[in-house]
């Protein structure tokens, strides 16, 4: 009975760490190459979210229109980047930090807008089979989301570590000026991270939203991933996998365990205590650069 | 802020800009690389041309495509990266093939075999010595054909810096690559240049061949640290008016 409770805590969490972790890594991403912390991360997920039903909408193929979605978020990314950011190159990061707030509220506003606030049913492009293990259920679309965005965020920390382009933007992680000064262009790496984050986020709301209702507000998910990417470290891409399985389970266990005592409060509180326990003992997160200092 | 600063660095040449602290040393060099404009400095007067074409005030990375690659001073690693990792972003202005790659970074492991051994290792965690070999290394990467050397001998100890200079003077005969040294160390730099400037409070205020400076009176007692005698003599020995005088003749 205890055993069966766990493996369903343990599911439930896992299912929840891997959207975090595909929110985290958008996040992850641009802040590595811009040391921009866009806060606007939730509201890309929402956007993909809603464009894709839009597209399903249409009578499409599924696929032909997931495939879409991701491609204009890349340019949304992009066009992001162009008229928002490149103005602002130069500033401090705060500047750019409350750029990323403005841009939130403005894809927040005009999310309940264009979308509204009525919750809609996004198609099950997962598949809707229910699989048993040790006598409980599991559902398909669940499994085949997190096994979708842990070869999402494999695949791109390979990218930043083994290919030429990767390497170009983890330079461009390090220090613009270094990486200015060995010929490699700056701004087409900030451009190119703010694409890929568009496609993340394309690529988190097909794990997750498939089969779920959903609305504009879906949007808050991304305040979770914050402490998810705090605990993993900032300039981390392979991480944020461990950080949002640590966050996850850690909240389903309090869901489970504690909430009862609590009126549904613990779960909601677990990951941002933990994210102030690492912020003190670990100030760069459990992966991310620390500094190195030389005497 | 400089002013009436003009020199030439001729083909295969190594050339030594020598001054002390403030001088305008490293803004001298940062003006011909462009990247000055990282700290919202520019050229307002005065022009600079590599191979004819002119070259102030454009963006440093197009600098770095034609063949001209500054090694910024206080060896600047990207720290979280290993050595070949360094090497290969470094190659990002040549569109290299793989093989190109591999020739380019054997070339480089031919020159320093130190950074060859440690290939995996964590760049953050080399020696300074190591660093130096490193950031000089990268910048061969590009495949310049004007190599700016900011200060290489800084904070590394007497035999590091004399291995590292020997290395800068192979790069210099074996590869053709025409090398500007900023230095302090004026002795050191003499060694290996053809051809040298003295530069002070943003001027030129003395140039000539290696031989010319060398035998200068006053280089000699105010960069080398050799009296008129030929012996080395302490500082507190040089009167006061003689120790501050400028040169501005």
């Amino acid at each position: 009975m205890l055993m069966e409770t766990l493996l369903r805590v343990l599911i439930g969490g896992i299912a929840n760490g891997a959207i975090y972790a595909a929110v985290a890594v958008g996040f992850s991403v641009i802040y590595r190459s811009g040391r921009v912390f866009n806060i606007a991360q939730g509201e890309l997920l929402m956007i993909a979210t809603f464009m894709c039903m839009a597209l399903f909408g249409t009578g499409m193929n599924h696929w032909l229109a997931i495939l879409l979605t991701a491609i204009a978020m890349g340019l949304l990314g992009l066009l992001i980047e162009r008229l928002m950011l490149r103005p602002l190159v130069g500033q401090s990061e705060m500047a750019l930090f409350m750029a990323t707030l403005g841009l939130l509220l403005i894809l927040n506003g005009l999310g309940t807008i264009v979308f509204g606030t009525e919750p809609r049913l996004f198609p099950d492009v997962l598949g809707t089979e229910r699989w048993r293990l040790g006598g409980i259920a599991i559902k398909e679309s669940n499994v085949l989301g997190t096994a979708l965005v842990v070869v999402t965020v494999v695949a791109l920390a390979w990218f930043f570590r083994s290919t030429r382009t990767g390497l170009f933007m983890t330079a461009v992680a390090e220090s613009h000026q270094i990486a200015r000064s060995l010929g490699v262009s700056v701004t087409r790496s900030i451009g190119l991270s703010w694409a890929i984050s568009g496609v993340v986020a394309t690529i988190a709301a097909v794990a997750f939203m498939s089969g779920r209702s959903v609305s504009p507000d879906i949007a808050t998910i991304a305040f979770v991933a914050l402490p998810v990417v705090l605990l993993s470290g900032l300039e981390t891409v392979g991480g944020v996998l461990l950080g949002g399985l640590i966050v996850g389970v850690g909240q389903s266990m309090a869901a489970r365990w504690l909430d009862p005592y609590t009126e549904g409060g613990a779960s909601l509180i677990f990951p941002f205590a933990l994210m102030m326990v690492i912020l003190i003992i670990k100030p760069q997160g459990l992966f991310g650069w620390k500094r190195v200092e030389r005497i | 802020m400089l002013k009436n600063v003009s020199l030439t660095v001729g083909e295969g040449e190594i050339v030594a800009l020598l001054g002390s602290n403030g001088a305008g040393k490293t803004t001298t060099l940062k003006s011909i690389s462009s990247l000055i404009q990282s700290e919202e400095g520019e050229v307002t007067e005065g022009q600079i041309f590599f191979s004819d074409a002119p070259i102030h005030n454009q963006d440093p990375v197009v600098t770095v495509r034609r063949g001209l690659v500054q090694v910024m001073e206080g060896r600047r690693v990207l720290e979280h990266m290993s050595v070949e990792q360094n090497l290969i972003v470094a190659s990002a202005p040549i569109k290299a093939s793989r093989q190109q790659l591999n020739a380019a970074l054997e070339e480089v492991y031919g020159i320093f075999p130190i950074l060859s051994s440690f290939r995996h290792r964590q760049s953050g965690y080399l020696s300074g010595g190591q660093q130096q070999m490193l950031v000089i290394g990268r910048a061969l990467m590009a495949k310049p054909r004007l190599l700016l050397l900011d200060e290489p001998s800084l904070g590394l100890s007497p035999i590091i810096v004399t291995a590292i200079f020997e290395s800068i003077a192979r790069i210099n005969r074996e590869l053709g690559t025409s090398i500007l040294l900023v230095e302090q160390n004026a002795k050191v730099a003499l060694n290996i240049a053809h051809r040298g400037y003295v530069l002070e409070n943003g001027r030129i205020v003395m140039e000539g061949t290696r031989e010319e400076l060398l035998g200068n009176e006053d280089l000699k007692e105010f960069y080398l640290g050799i009296s008129a005698s030929g012996g080395r003599r302490s500082f507190k020995d040089i009167k006061q008016y003689r120790r501050r005088r400028r040169w501005l003749g």
